[in-house]
């Protein structure tokens, strides 16, 4: 290859639009002794890319790839999930049930009719204490018993949810 | 895929899959790791492997990935750091001139590992292995553009590196 030819090729291969072949070309010219003065800079990077392109893999490292042929595929261990998306579904099922069970019967205040209270009116201080007494321990009891049926149905869920 | 078909088609390329986790680890044993690790899992795919229509592209991009993973979990090397026993350039005849050649060997190398990953990666698959722009972009996952310039990087930052030991006498 002439100078000129090395020069345009080198600079095409510098701008990146040189061939496969133009670059083998260059690296063919770049191994001569002899190279004008203004090529020398670039024989070291030419000279570089074919003794880097000759590395091998050691003779030792060849004989330990042969053992890969050894090795068995991973086995993937599947663990079976308990029925988790089922036990979910029942524990909403409950909640739902309870919350229910406790909610006001919606039905039975529509029934009601309105009621006189004035005759209920507390005609003394002990009656007004003896009616006061008997309602707070009326909502107390209707506290206690929704709390049990709250309890039960959460000791209900708790039983579907628990790992076997 | 049985053993024999592996052997054939993976062996052909395995010092190519070295020569670039070499470039990128700059240790010999370390890329010789990376390598068998990547023909482990290529192995261990069993028959998947038949599913793969580039399988030079597939092991080129492994590696590099392998290799880059390497990097990423601790090991580091200082990136000038020489680790590899310097091959020979059998042509040159005195010992002066073979130590000659080795120190500039040396020096190339160097400037190559100081490149970004991507630009070195892709001069190492055109300058040195020979690959086409197509081959490069189904390796290193880039587009045709991509890698047109970062290879053009790659070469204007040697070309400045290179004039300017020139001057100074390489």
């Amino acid at each position: 290859m002439d100078y000129n030819t090395a020069k345009t090729l080198l600079e095409r291969y510098f701008e990146g639009t040189s061939t496969l072949t133009e670059e083998a070309e260059l690296r063919s010219y770049f191994q001569q002794e002899n190279l004008p003065a203004d090529m020398q800079a670039y024989r070291p990077l030419f000279q570089f890319f074919k003794i880097a392109g000759e590395q091998k893999v050691s003779n030792a490292f060849s004989e330990r790839l042969a053992s890969i042929e050894s090795t068995a595929p991973a086995k993937i261990v599947r663990f079976r999930r308990p029925a988790t998306r089922w036990a979910a579904i029942a524990a909403m099922i409950a909640l739902a049930l309870a919350a229910w069970i406790l909610a006001p019967d919606a039905s039975e205040a529509n029934t009601q009719t309105a009621i006189d209270w004035s005759q209920y009116e507390p005609e003394n201080e002990e009656e007004a204490i003896r009616i006061t007494t008997a309602a707070l321990q009326k909502t107390s009891s209707s506290l206690r018993r929704g709390m049990r049926i709250a309890t039960n149905e959460l000791q209900g869920v708790k039983k579907l949810v628990q790992p076997w | 895929m049985d053993w024999m078909e592996f052997r054939e088609q993976i062996w052909p390329i395995k010092d190519r899959l070295y020569r670039l986790a070499l470039r990128l680890v700059n240790d010999r044993a370390e890329a010789e790791d990376v390598v068998q690790e990547v023909m482990v899992k290529l192995w261990q795919q069993g028959k998947d492997l038949q599913l793969i229509k580039n399988m030079e592209a597939w092991c080129l991009r492994m590696t590099r990935n392998q290799a880059l993973d390497k990097l990423k979990g601790g090991y580091r090397k200082r990136r000038t750091e020489i680790t590899e026993t310097l091959p020979e350039f059998t042509t040159i005849d005195t010992p002066e001139q073979q130590l000659e050649w080795k120190d500039t060997y040396q020096q190339i190398r160097s400037m190559m590992q100081n490149l970004p990953e991507n630009h070195r990666s892709v001069m190492q698959l055109r300058d040195i292995e020979g690959l086409s722009y197509q081959e490069i972009a189904e390796a290193l996952e880039m587009t045709m553009s991509q890698v047109k310039t970062n290879l053009f990087r790659a070469r204007k930052t040697l070309r400045e590196e290179l004039l300017k030991q020139s001057s100074y006498g390489l």
